[in-house]
């Protein structure tokens, strides 16, 4: 199930609303919420349920014996052996199996006939969550959870088990065991997922139409033959519309989480934080994606060693991370190429590239946003020779026009709801809204207006997004497949 | 409760709490509406479709998923409004566009440049093998089918790039000068092997964007020029063929209904003006089409639309013209499965459905029919070898010809192994007319099927 579906928006969602409010204690709101998470699971994976079942209460057990033991003993250090053995391990086969098998093959030739595994939905999510959970257990972060039902509506919360932010436990460890949630929690809940919701339903949607229309989509049989007939203008605006397309979609998904945690008293870290407006690559990371950079950064850098050990050492532990950054992001060595690219960025900036940055705020904008822009062409095409021709059509290597009747067309079907979605990839919007609260304060006049428009505005955005949902049939949710 | 306060203290307490209330209202509201199994529309009207029907449930589809899939499928596509929403979506979506009038749909393929007819070096009567060519194009084009022949013939075909202007929307073509020249040969091979038995005639139907297509529209677009592709493709064949160019009699009448605006075919109309063609070349006075019993069938939304789902084709429907020979309205139809049954050569449109309206001449592309006209005792006979812009030229063929066979290319042999000659000379046959539009002398698997039914 994917939230920006009628039957999450208009059965799923009122239906868990209206269970968890009048349900009499918090423990049964708990009952709820667990619940509604597993059918949510189900109705997409009904025999991966299973597995994420599984996987949980092995990390629930095993979290239990590592808080047993002494800190940083042998038997605490075996369980903890043990947990990324199990976790890495299914996580490899399911996600990676396909992929691992045919890179072998292709060098040994063995063996012959590959599964197909198909991913289980969520995976890379809720993989993560629970080994930050029995880390945490072993660094005495927090307390090992006694009851595996507890750890499970942790893990398998539906607002954010399938596609992230990727919540720590000890984040919300309080809120399972006693939350409030005020009035003001409810209405920002509210807003918050409908912004996404809309977001996602009205804008992403375009930009991916958009973005396909002039990049081809990753399926198509001739994709290559495509590409090199495309305008340089359509290509270099079909990537546009990705990289809006992607920050829209992801940061959509995110927005409506925090929305529907905070309507329920839970608060899950902001995962986006305005991503294009950085001014270096590690900014960037700073701002994209949140919850799966500072994983990377409190599990696997810092423990490395981190910037601790002199510069060499820094540079080969940045190359670890930004390896398996990549490669979490799907398995095919193009996404593990977009994260090596970033390392040579981060790792250019940790050297000197930062001091020059900081001279200028416009160049290193736009240095920024130039890396970004062809780093989502890697992210795009699985198939290398595509990644290359498309870099060759954007420069009318490949004898394409540079500008066509067909562009042209597009361009202007679609103009408008790329410029909004670009003004919706900045703070602006955000900081008019919060400047007109600010003068509505003193004017009554505009208090009044202001108040129509916010009680209003829900509705309207709940509105368009029922009616592009009923519209469109194009509607996948990209972050799906990792 | 607190109160959420702006650092000024002047409070939107109550602003927020009444849009988290009105906000829960109209969810709950509409949630409630939206299980009221009578609000479900069965039926779009803008879509012209029946809706998605509440899954059955099996265990199978339940352990993969579909089951589930099917339901969130069902409830989104019988929302309660339905039709109201996606007006108001293309409302709201067709006012922020710039430009209306034009749309483009799918993948467009750049042709290959065309070849000056005149400029011809290579022998047109190149009617060896050159099916064996390494380098393969993926094509789509309006013809390209399954192999295996479905009931419903129609809904196999993908057309490539469509480009939509006002309510009217046309198929892209790019010529492939590759495969071109594989269809000519095919059909020189043919005329050539067949010289002491049959005269083979050729009509490659041009598509609406050659003929409808207003000529400073076509000249920006990219799609390749089909009268320069035709003529190119008849100047490759063998003198043997006898040629028939529609092209120049469409183009003059392109201000007729001789293409759909919603579909990719010709009307019957269209293919009326084709044959004329045709006879005018064989020397006969074609009949004229008052003869023939005229039916109209409005309300058809064809293949274009069926892609696109253009609200402005929704529009404005097509209608199709049939003409129903009078002298006998009967084709014994081999289906795909083999069986032999009487199938009406004009059948009621108004009984099809708005999809497939098209279906209603010799009931769309079945592997083999054939058509006895009991006014005519001459013997003559004719073998069409077609796709489906064949469908709506054979009913005139029963006005000149005692016995019309009607063979799909596609689908003949699946059900019966004889090639082009054995079936010529078996039964007498006269004229092999070939009548294949020229999208599909673009694509190198329908090529390939012609080939291995000629050769």
């Amino acid at each position: 199930m994917v939230f920006s579906s009628l039957f999450f928006l208009y059965l799923f969602l009122p239906l868990n609303l209206i269970c968890y409010f009048f349900a009499p204690s918090l423990r049964a709101k708990n009952i709820v919420m667990l619940i509604f998470s597993l059918v949510f699971y189900a109705w997409g994976e009904p025999v991966y349920l299973f597995l994420l079942l599984g996987m949980a209460f092995f990390d629930w057990i095993i979290a239990i014996y590592i808080g047993k033991q002494v800190p940083k003993s042998t038997g605490a250090k075996l369980g903890i052996v043990m947990m990324c053995l199990v976790n890495l391990g299914l996580l490899s086969v399911f996600k990676y199996g396909t992929f691992f098998l045919s890179n072998i093959k292709a060098i040994t030739g063995f063996p012959q006939s590959i599964p197909n595994i198909l991913l289980p939905i969520g995976i890379s999510f809720y993989t993560f969550q629970l080994m930050s959970y029995v880390i945490d257990v072993y660094r005495k972060e927090t307390e090992a959870q006694k009851n595996y039902f507890k750890l499970l509506l942790y893990v398998s919360l539906f607002h954010q088990c399938i596609a992230g932010p990727i919540v720590r436990y000890k984040d919300v460890e309080n809120a399972i065991t006693e939350r409030s949630v005020s009035s003001a929690d409810i209405s920002y809940g509210v807003w918050r997922f409908t912004i996404g919701l809309a977001k996602k339903s009205v804008l992403a949607n375009v930009c991916g139409a958009v973005a396909d229309s002039f990049l081809v989509k990753d399926s198509a049989e001739n994709a290559a033959a495509l590409l090199e007939g495309r305008s340089v203008v359509g290509v270099w605006v079909g990537v546009l519309a990705y990289m809006l397309q992607i920050y829209l979609d992801f940061s959509a998904y995110s927005d409506m989480a925090i929305g529907m945690g905070k309507m329920i008293g839970f608060h899950y870290i902001e995962n986006f934080n305005y991503p294009y407006m950085s001014r270096s690559v590690s900014e960037f990371w700073r701002r994209w994606h949140i919850s799966l950079g500072s994983f990377f950064r409190d599990y696997l850098y810092i423990p490395l060693g981190g910037n601790r050990k002199g510069i060499a050492r820094t540079i080969i532990n940045l190359f670890v991370v930004w390896f398996f950054t990549g490669m979490w992001h799907g398995a095919s060595w193009n996404f593990v190429l977009w994260g090596l690219y970033f390392f040579v960025f981060i790792a250019l900036e940790r050297l000197f590239l930062s001091k020059l940055l900081e001279k200028n705020k416009v160049i290193s904008h736009i240095y920024l946003l130039v890396i970004i822009y062809f780093g989502w062409i890697l992210f795009r095409f699985r198939d290398m020779n595509l990644i290359l021709v498309t870099l060759k059509s954007m420069f009318g290597l490949n004898g394409n026009a540079f500008y066509n009747f067909e562009t042209n067309s597009v361009l202007l079907n679609n103009l408008l709801l790329l410029l909004v979605s670009l003004v919706a990839a900045t703070p602006l919007l955000k900081n008019i809204c919060n400047n007109v609260k600010l003068i509505a304060v003193k004017s009554s006049v505009v208090s009044i207006v202001y108040s129509v428009v916010r009680i209003a505005w829900p509705i309207i955005l709940l509105l368009l997004s029922t009616a592009s949902l009923v519209g469109d049939s194009y509607n996948p949710f990209l972050y799906f497949q990792f | 409760m607190k109160k959420a306060k702006t650092t000024k203290g002047f409070s939107f307490y109550f602003t927020d709490a009444l849009m988290t209330r009105v906000f829960f209202a109209v969810l709950i509201v509409v949630a409630v509406l939206a299980l009221i199994p009578a609000l479900r529309p069965k039926y779009s009207e803008s879509e012209k479709r029946e809706l998605t029907k509440f899954p059955k449930f099996s265990f199978e589809a339940l352990a993969d998923g579909t089951y589930f899939d099917n339901i969130n499928l069902w409830y989104a596509d019988t929302f309660p409004l339905r039709d109201s929403l996606i007006n108001l979506n293309n409302v709201l979506k067709g006012s922020l566009k710039v430009e209306n009038s034009v749309e483009i749909h799918g993948d467009l393929t750049v042709g290959d440049d065309i070849p000056l007819a005149e400029d011809n070096s290579s022998d047109s009567s190149s009617s060896q093998d050159v099916s064996s060519s390494e380098t393969k194009d993926n094509v789509t084009s309006s013809e390209s089918s399954s192999s295996t022949v479905t009931t419903d013939p129609q809904t196999v075909e993908t057309l490539g790039a469509i480009i939509r202007v006002k309510n009217t929307a046309f198929e892209y073509y790019n010529f492939n000068q590759r495969i071109s020249d594989l269809y000519a040969s095919h059909i020189s091979y043919a005329a050539d092997s067949l010289k002491d038995y049959a005269t083979v005639y050729a009509i490659v139907p041009p598509t609406s964007i050659g003929v409808m297509l207003p000529d400073d529209m076509y000249d920006k677009i990219n799609s390749s020029d089909q009268k320069k592709a035709i003529e190119y493709i008849y100047e490759k064949m063998s003198p043997t063929v006898q040629k028939v160019n529609p092209y120049k009699t469409l183009k003059a009448r392109n201000d007729e209904y001789i293409y759909f605006r919603t579909d990719h075919h010709w009307t019957a109309l269209g293919a009326y003006y084709a044959y004329c063609d045709l006879m005018k070349v064989k020397g006969v006075t074609p009949p004229s089409l008052d003869v023939f019993t005229r039916h109209e069938f409005s309300g058809f939304l064809g293949s274009f639309y069926r892609q696109t789902k253009s609200p402005y084709l929704a529009e404005t429907p097509d209608t199709v013209l049939a003409f129903e020979p009078v002298w006998t309205n009967t084709i014994t139809t081999t289906m795909g499965v083999g069986n032999v049954v009487d199938k009406k050569i004009v059948s009621d449109g108004n009984a099809l459905s708005e999809a497939n309206k098209y279906l209603c001449f010799i009931t769309g592309d079945r592997p083999y029919g054939i058509i006895n006209n009991p006014n005519l005792t001459d013997g003559s006979s004719c073998l069409i070898i077609k796709d489906s812009f064949g469908n709506a030229m054979v009913p005139y063929f029963v006005a000149n010809y005692q016995m019309v066979h009607v063979i799909d290319y596609r689908h003949f042999p699946t059900v019966d192994a004889r090639k082009l000659k054995q079936f010529v000379t078996e039964n007498a046959i006269r004229d092999v007319v070939f009548i294949n539009n020229v999208s599909s002398t673009r694509n190198e698997s329908l090529v390939n099927q012609i080939g291995n039914f000629v050769r």
